[in-house]
Parts: structure tokens; C-alpha cells; sequence
């Protein structure tokens, strides 16, 4: 059954996109991450026009993570006031990351630089989670009573706990200075705009390792943190781009919210560990495929105008 | 009496040429106008469910012959990025290029080969075939010391891949000898346009008469609201599209908890 989209000016089948809907909002529900990184790609090569769909993923983000917001709150996985600090830094963050991107579009050369970015931190950060992850899993093995043991370790320097406005976060057991979320919010925040995606996979890691977050929890305050960006997104690209294509957004949100309730139900399930490994493969798949596409030939060399 | 004869009788002439010349003349704007074409849907609305149309095109020819049929928009630019390899080593979009003038939907559609039926001159000055697209389009852009050609055939090439380029030869049927019909599925890639639909009668190589006819494609009802929405009234629009999301997604997280899905 097929279905005009008005602002993709294509018509897709329904039960496609439902699919696909499905898939990615069981990957956000369950590992944190709003999916764009792997929807965009998924919906250009059904035809969509690269613009619109990075504009309208956003949209079916915003139903998506605050579907699996609403699931984690439930569960207390989500830290209220990392989460706001992290969007403080991540707005500042875009909006820097924007106005390089024009800098660079102006000069030449942007795509080279967003696709290298995109696969060294991607590759970088998959294979870092995945070794370390798979480290944890055979520690975990070897002696299965200590696996539970909370890490209410200091963060590692005396510089970062000299830092001022201290604050104790109790959904995640830490205690950080304010600024340490803040500018690490504003890093991603940069390298998220300079890829055009909302940056889960980014901010999940550094949650994790930086901020040493319990991995549920940064699932969490993730969805928590991505429904905002992605409501700005949404709302600043349908009104100076005009491609949010409602139409395409309601579809795939049928699949990605219900796909979140079944993710964060499997999640429960699943250790911290095998989740992070689970992450990994599917960042390192990702960065696989990209490489793959950026060594062969493309049969095609011509390609729509607009986007990346 | 004899002059009076005289009149009747060049009166009787005078009034036989008149319908000799009558006759010829409407011999002659039948020969002209014989050859009709029309095509049904001659409008077609894009609404929620579009995903291309079956469309036929009939027409009758005044003498036996081949028949090509040419669908085509206005020219424009059409631009693109461009793939090559940067930095000797990767495949990504390193540029633009641009190609103009070009139709953005050309289809042919033909009783026969086209390059066997019609010569090479008539295609050219009709713009039948890929050939005579290449002759008239220049290419801006691109990558340095480009083959025209082989870029040329990139865009046909994407144009194909998308319907909206295409040869079929063989495709328009005589159902009598002056009568052919063609049927076939318009692409809903194309974008709503006015179209120009345009059929050449040929015999022995040239073209001895041509009809054509437009087919209309709009956007209507809600695929025309929520166009108009988006680009007339942006900041609503996008106001909507976050709170439906919104809804749809907090309402989900409700109703799976009122199903006690754990």
C-alpha cells in the first residue's frame, strides 16, 4: 500500500516504513540513541531526498525518545539534572558546530572533513566500547559475585575535583562539577552539528566512561536529552528549510515508539555490559559500511544536490 | 439564348471548381488534421494514496506509418553533487555540477527503433532521443578536463534509475492501421507540472505530421493543505509537527502501561 509523502515529494509503501520505524526505535529504547545515524542513510536509499530526511528523522525522534523517556522515568532511569546540564552544553554546542559548518561550506572541503569525522568517531568510540565492554563481560565471567559492585569511585584527577560548583547527582550515584557536564554537552554538542545527527552515540560513551554513569541510567537521561535537541531541530528546520515531512514523521513514529516500550523492555533484561558490547557491534557495523561506501566504486556518480 | 446558355454552362463550371477546390482544401487540412491524439487521465491529482498512474495515449494517424510519442516538462537546470575520489583514496561528493538545458522527465515511447525509422537530422530538430538531449545540453562544473559523454550519460543514467527518463521502443501498438495506443504507467516521481505530450507520424524516415496534447499533474487535497501549510505558514507547521510527535509518543508510553506490558 503506498503513501504520498507531500514535502519528500515521493511515495514510499507504508508497511516499509513502519518497519523500519519499528527497528530503530527498538535500537533507541534499548541502547539510548536517537537512531539517526542509522535512519537517515536507511531513508535515502528508499528514495528520500537527503535534506528532508535528516529533518523529518529529527521529528520522529521527538515521539520516539519521549516514548522511551516516559518508559525509563518509570523505571528511575533518568537523572533530571545531568540530563538539563548536558542540554546547557549541547545547544551552546550546536549552535557553535553550526556556524563552522557555514565556515567550512564557505572554504570547500566540508564533506571530506564531516565524512572523516564521522568515521573516526564512530570507529574510534565503537571499537573502544566494544574491547572494553568484552573486558567487563570476561572479568564478570571469571568472578560473577564482585560484578555488582558500584563504582562510587571519584572521578579520576584532583583537577576535576577542584573545580567549582560541585554537585552530587543521586539517579546516577556521582558527583561532578557543574562545568564538567556542561562542556562535555558543548563537545558534543559541536561535533553532533558538524555530522548533522542528534548525537546519541557520542553522548552515550561519554557518559559512560567521562561522566561514569550506570549504563542505564545514561539510557535514560539520553532519550531525555535527545527529545529537546530534537525538538529544536524539528521546529528550526520546517521553518527556514521547510523539510519536515509530517507525513513520513507520523509513519515512522507508528513503528518507533512502540519499537522504544519493546526496547526498554528488553534493556531491563540485559546487563550494563552486554548492552555496551551489543552498542558496539552496532556502531562498528555502521563505520564498516561507511568505509565500505567510501573505498568502492559508486555505480551512480551523480547524486542529489543539498545535504550529505 | 445562346449567351444565357453560355453563362449556365460557366456558371456550372464556376461552381465545380468551387467544390473541387473545397474539397481539396478539406483533403488537405484532413491530411493536417487527421492525425489526433488524446490521453486519459489528461489530469492527474496527486493525493495520499498516489504512487504513479496508469495512464493511455490514443490517437489516429491520417495515412499508415511508425508513430513516436514524446512526453517531456520544460527545460531547466537540473544540479547535482558529483562523486570522485578525494584524496586519491575515497569515494565521496567532492563538487557541483550542473547540466542545462535539460527536461527533468523525458519519456519516448515508439511503433519501432527509433534510429532505425526516423533520420538522424529530423531527431535531432524534434529532440527525439538521448542524442539530441547531448547535442543541446551543456555541462558546468564537474570534474577538470571532463568526458561531456560519459558525464552525459551519468544524468540520463540517475534520470532512468528515478522513471523519469525513458526509451521504450515497441511500446506504441496500432490497434488498426491508422489507429495506435499506448499505455503506461506514469512515475510518481515526477513533479506536478504541466506536461507536453507530443506524437510524430514517420514514414520513410521523415515525419509527415505531428498532433500533441498536455497532461496536467496537481497536487490536491491533503498532499496540497499540508504543501501549502509547510511553506506558507512554516512556524506553525513546525509548532504541529512537535506536538503530534509529542503525543503520539508520550501517548504510546501511556498506553503500554496501561496494558501492563510489564
Amino acid at each position: 500500500m503506498h503513501i504520498y509523502l507531500p514535502i519528500a515529494l515521493t511515495s514510499v509503501n507504508i508497511y516499509l516504513l513502519i518497519g523500519l520505524g519499528l527497528l530503530i526505535g527498538f535500537l533507541s529504547g534499548l541502547f539510548g540513541v536517537g537512531g539517526g545515524f542509522l535512519m537517515t542513510p536507511l531513508l535515502m536509499m528508499i528514495g528520500i531526498p537527503p535534506t528532508v530526511a535528516a529533518a523529518t528523522d529529527a521529528n520522529q525522534i521527538v515521539a520516539a525518545s519521549a516514548s522511551g523517556t516516559l518508559a525509563h522515568w518509570r523505571l528511575g532511569n533518568v537523572d533530571f539534572k545531568m540530563g538539563l546540564m548536558l542540554l546547557i552544553g549541547g545547544f551552546t554546542g550546536g549552535a557553535v558546530g553550526v556556524h563552522i559548518i557555514k565556515i567550512l561550506r564557505a572554504t570547500g572541503g566540508a564533506d571530506f572533513l564531516i565524512k572523516m569525522t564521522y568515521v573516526v568517531m564512530l570507529g574510534g568510540v565503537g571499537t573502544f566500547m566494544f574491547f572494553e565492554s568484552l573486558n567487563a563481560l570476561r572479568k564478570a565471567k571469571a568472578a560473577p559475585s564482585k560484578e555488582e559492585k558500584k563504582e562510587v569511585k571519584k572521578s579520576s584527577g584532583g583537577f576535576l575535583n577542584s573545580l567549582p560548583l560541585q554537585i552530587y547527582f543521586d539517579k546516577s550515584g556521582v558527583t561532578h562539577s557543574a562545568l564538567l557536564p556542561i562542556a562535555l554537552g558543548i563537545l558534543v554538542g559541536v561535533l553532533a552539528a558538524i555530522m548533522g545527527v542528534g548525537g546519541g552515540f557520542l553522548m552515550v560513551p561519554v557518559m559512560i566512561y567521562l561522566l561514569r554513569m550506570p549504563m542505564h541510567v545514561v539510557v535514560g537521561t539520553s532519550l531525555f536529552q535527545i527529545m529537546f535537541t530534537c525538538v529544536e531541530v524539528t521546529f528550526l528546520q520546517s521553518y527556514s528549510n521547510h523539510t519536515v515531512d509530517i507525513i513520513l514523521a507520523i509513519l515512522l513514529l507508528l513503528g518507533s515508539t512502540i519499537g522504544a516500550q519493546i526496547g526498554t523492555s528488553l534493556g531491563k533484561k540485559l546487563k550494563g555490559d552486554q548492552l555496551k558490547i551489543l552498542l558496539a557491534m552496532l556502531v562498528l557495523g555502521v563505520t564498516i559500511k561507511m568505509i565500505l561506501g567510501l573505498v568502492l566504486e559508486p555505480s551512480l556518480l551523480l547524486a542529489h544536490a543539498g545535504g550529505h | 439564348m445562346i449567351s444565357n446558355n453560355k453563362m449556365r454552362i460557366r456558371g456550372f463550371k464556376m461552381w465545380w471548381i468551387a467544390v473541387l477546390v473545397l474539397a481539396c482544401c478539406a483533403l488537405g487540412s484532413n491530411g493536417v488534421q487527421a492525425m489526433n491524439l488524446t490521453v486519459k487521465p489528461s489530469e492527474i491529482p496527486i493525493t495520499i494514496g498516489y504512487g504513479g498512474k496508469n495512464v493511455v495515449i490514443k490517437g489516429t494517424t491520417s495515412e499508415p506509418g511508425e508513430v513516436i510519442i514524446k512526453i517531456s516538462s520544460k527545460t531547466e537546470a537540473a544540479r547535482f553533487k558529483y562523486k570522485g575520489k578525494a584524496a586519491g583514496l575515497f569515494w565521496m561528493k567532492i563538487g557541483d555540477i550542473e547540466y542545462k538545458p535539460v527536461p527533468s522527465v523525458y519519456k519516448i515511447y515508439s511503433s519501432g527503433k527509433i534510429d532505425e525509422i526516423l533520420n538522424a537530422n529530423e531527431r535531432a530538430s524534434y529532440y527525439i532521443g538521448y542524442d539530441s538531449l547531448e547535442n543541446m545540453v551543456q555541462i558546468e562544473g564537474g570534474p577538470k578536463n571532463m568526458d561531456k559523454d560519459l558525464w552525459f550519460k551519468q544524468l540520463v543514467k540517475f534520470k532512468e534509475e528515478n522513471g523519469l527518463y525513458g526509451i521504450q521502443e515497441g511500446a506504441v501498438k496500432f490497434v488498426s492501421d491508422n489507429q495506435f495506443e499506448c499505455k503506461i504507467h506514469w512515475p510518481f516521481q515526477a513533479m506536478p507540472d504541466d506536461y507536453k505530450i507530443e506524437a510524430f507520424l514517420v514514414k520513410d524516415q521523415h515525419v509527415l505530421d505531428k498532433a500533441d496534447t498536455m497532461l496536467k499533474v496537481k497536487r490536491a487535497g491533503i498532499v496540497k493543505q499540508f504543501t501549502s501549510l509547510a511553506f506558507g505558514k512554516p512556524a506553525v507547521y513546525g509548532v504541529m509537527a512537535i506536538v503530534i510527535a509529542m503525543i503520539a509518543g508520550f501517548g504510546v508510553g501511556m498506553v503500554f502501561k496501561g496494558g501492563g506490558a510489564h
